[in-house]
């Protein structure tokens, strides 16, 4: 039923920019368990623990409990309690769900 | 010489065929030197041949040695290739051999004929290597693929058949699970409908020993079995700590705790506790990670939300403040409703959500109905519009009774023992003192009631004790070392205030302590359990607590202790508290 949000739009793009320290991971479309092992080949690669991530989740439309899930293990992948992840979001939705969960707790969510 | 040709075709052999490429080939012709010739080409190719001299041969060696291809001439004795073919394929319906034919110069009609009997191929004779090259490779890797298939089919249905054996299983732990608690209760009503066979949703219930009602929702990521792991330790210890009495942030803190030990980092819960004090008429509630709870008044006023204050439940080590739990008062006929994010959630062919909006003014406008559940469920379901159901949807309904309809009066829900064997419980004294360290952190209640259970005071003393010490506790810390006035509680914003207040100035106490000393087979008291409880507080004027307003001036919680004791008496400088409670 949620066929509705299965756009062609449905991508998951890393972006690493080294002299920054940084690392982009773009989602587009849903983010649910479908997209566990894109989600995590998005990050598998890069340095972890000490790099500044921004999870860009603007052009993501719907977000699930076991994305959710999903985020706490790339958390973990980047540090645990010392991650650093900042996660971008547009969609009402998609931030209540991350709210209703208290992530702004383990994540930094402006 | 000879040998020297065998090592050389050995080699050959082994080329044209790697491992993947040599086939069993059954080889049906009536004439010998076709047969030969044929046997010699597929052998040199690296295959593995039978043969047969007719069809009905051709059927037995078929069935013997499950050859991969078959190669069949038309015209034999005893039986031709085509009957031959009819039968072989009747044997082997369920995976695929191919037959090739080989066919002399027959015309159309005939090449149909070998069609029909199931036939798949032909081969003019006489037979030249490339061609029958060609045909046994690329039939041969037809076979094998279509072999896989097949077992990659039978493994699936073997494996769906087990998981679905293994989660009606696991549904029915969950059930024995839910129904050994208090869903039963006159004051819950709840609907849980699983997207699944079964639900990564848990709702349990349960009393405490004073008789309060526990509700505790969960909802764990992923359905299934998953959840079905997760739902065993939570639902243990919500049941054994809720019986023991202990308070809500104690059970969320052992939860959590267990739940990070046992699940994987992306399996967690969310879940909402609700502990419905029936004599105080006051509900205490924490909410990890569901959607907001809603609290309807009876007499209209605005739904009043209580969102999601922390974390779920598994996801990392508490903080200091992960248990703090909100306390409302709850008054006649109000009602209080839980749910799990698939009800809001649920998405209608447009992609509009149900939304927390339509489920807010569908219970205003339900607060007087008596079945507000089906009212959720039908208006949900009409949102869907027959869509299919993506997620659990579990809700619940917590009512608080009129006095009527409830078991009555404050003390009719705890039952005082009227039959006990008094000679099996040796005589003992025991003596407990807690700091205020102590006394921030944990509730000693509990801890004494197990030690009290140890001693022979379980099963039939339990609810009435519960209720003794822990009164008698609360009153210590709340009069006799926080010196809170009771009169706050009067009405519902000094009720917030009141525990507002308690939980600051525990917490900025530096210096007290409370003592229990208890005392059970002494000659002074006849065979009866003394229980003396101390606080070093200021203490009040014993005139003030035991003078002829004594009614007015005790809290609810003490007549309530008088009513489940023989005696009580207030000492010292009011700081002391002496009951005797008669275990006959």
């Amino acid at each position: 039923m949620r066929s509705a949000f299965l756009g062609d739009g449905m991508s998951i793009d890393t972006t690493e920019m080294a002299e920054r320290n940084e690392v982009v991971i773009r989602v587009s479309g849903r983010l649910d368990f479908s997209r566990n092992t894109e989600f995590r080949a998005a990050y598998e690669g890069t340095a972890g623990e000490g790099t500044h991530y921004v999870l860009d989740l603007t052009g993501a439309q719907y977000l699930d409990s076991s994305a959710l899930g999903m985020l706490l293990v790339f958390r973990n992948f980047a540090g645990g309690d010392s991650a650093d992840i900042e996660i971008r979001v547009k969609d009402p939705n998609v931030r209540r769900i991350l709210e209703i969960a208290n992530f702004q707790e383990l994540f930094q969510i402006p | 010489m000879s040998d020297v040709s065998t090592v050389e075709s050995h080699t050959q052999n082994q080329e044209a065929a790697d491992a993947d490429d040599s086939y069993r080939i059954l080889l049906a012709d009536d004439d010998a030197l076709n047969r030969r010739l044929v046997r010699a080409l597929l052998e040199h190719l690296g295959h593995e041949v039978v043969t047969a001299e007719n069809g009905e041969e051709a059927v037995a060696e078929f069935n013997r040695q499950a050859p991969d291809i078959v190669l069949m001439d038309v015209s034999m004795p005893v039986m031709d290739g085509l009957e031959s073919t009819r039968l072989i394929k009747e044997a082997s319906a369920d995976r695929f051999v191919p037959v090739i034919f080989l066919t002399a110069a027959e015309g159309a009609e005939a090449l149909q004929r070998c069609v029909q009997c199931g036939g798949d191929d032909f081969l003019s004779k006489p037979v030249n290597e490339p061609t029958l090259h060609a045909k046994i490779r690329s039939f041969g890797r037809i076979g094998r693929l279509h072999e896989k298939l097949r077992l990659q089919k039978d493994n699936l249905v073997r494996h769906s058949l087990a998981t679905q054996a293994e989660l009606e299983v696991a549904e029915q732990v969950f059930q024995r699970i839910m129904s050994r608690g208090a869903l039963d209760s006159g004051l819950l009503s709840y609907r849980i409908s699983p997207a699944s066979l079964f639900n990564g949703d848990l709702l349990v219930a349960c009393h405490t020993p004073s008789g309060a009602l526990r509700v505790l929702l969960a909802d764990f990521t992923g359905h299934g079995l998953p959840a079905a792991i997760g739902a065993l330790p939570t639902s243990e210890i919500f049941y054994a700590m809720t019986r023991k009495g202990c308070g809500v942030p104690d059970i969320v803190y052992e939860l959590n705790r267990r739940l990070l030990d046992c699940l994987p980092q992306s399996v967690f819960c969310a879940a909402a506790l609700i502990d419905f004090d029936e004599v105080e008429r006051k509900l205490e509630i924490w909410n990890g990670g569901l959607p907001d709870l809603l609290l309807v008044p009876a007499s209209g006023g605005p739904v009043r939300h209580f969102a999601s204050r922390h974390l779920a439940l598994g996801i990392r080590p508490a903080r200091h403040e992960y248990g703090q739990t909100e306390v409302v008062p709850f008054s006649k006929n109000a009602r209080i409703y839980g749910y799990t994010d698939g009800l809001i959630e649920s998405v209608n062919a447009e992609g509009e959500m149900f939304g927390m909006e339509r489920l807010e003014e569908l219970l205003a406008s339900g607060r007087r109905s008596d079945d507000v559940m089906d009212l959720i469920v039908d208006a949900q379901a009409r949102h869907g519009g027959g869509s299919v159901q993506e997620d659990d949807i579990t809700v619940f309904e917590l009512r608080s009774p009129d006095f009527g309809e409830s078991q009555g009066g404050e003390t009719s829900s705890f039952v005082v023992p009227t039959v006990s064997s008094e000679s099996s419980i040796a005589p003992f004294r025991i003596s407990w003192e807690f700091p205020v360290e102590a006394i921030r952190h944990t509730d000693p209640v509990p801890l004494i009631m197990h030690v009290l259970g140890e001693l022979g005071f379980g099963e039939g003393h339990s609810s009435a004790l519960f209720v003794i010490l822990s009164e008698l506790f609360n009153n210590a810390v709340d009069h006799g070392l926080l010196n809170l006035s009771s009169e706050l509680k009067q009405d519902a914003d000094g009720f917030l205030e009141f525990y507002a207040s308690r939980a600051s100035a525990l917490e900025n106490l530096t210096d007290g302590r409370v003592r229990f000393d208890i005392e059970f087979g002494s000659p002074s008291t006849g065979g009866a359990l003394e229980i003396v409880v101390e606080d070093d507080g200021p203490g009040f004027d014993p005139k003030d607590r035991c003078g002829a307003e004594e009614a007015a001036l005790h809290g609810r919680g003490l007549r309530l202790v008088e009513s489940l004791t023989r005696e009580m008496t207030f000492m010292g400088r009011g700081n002391r508290v002496r009951v005797v409670y008669d275990p006959n």
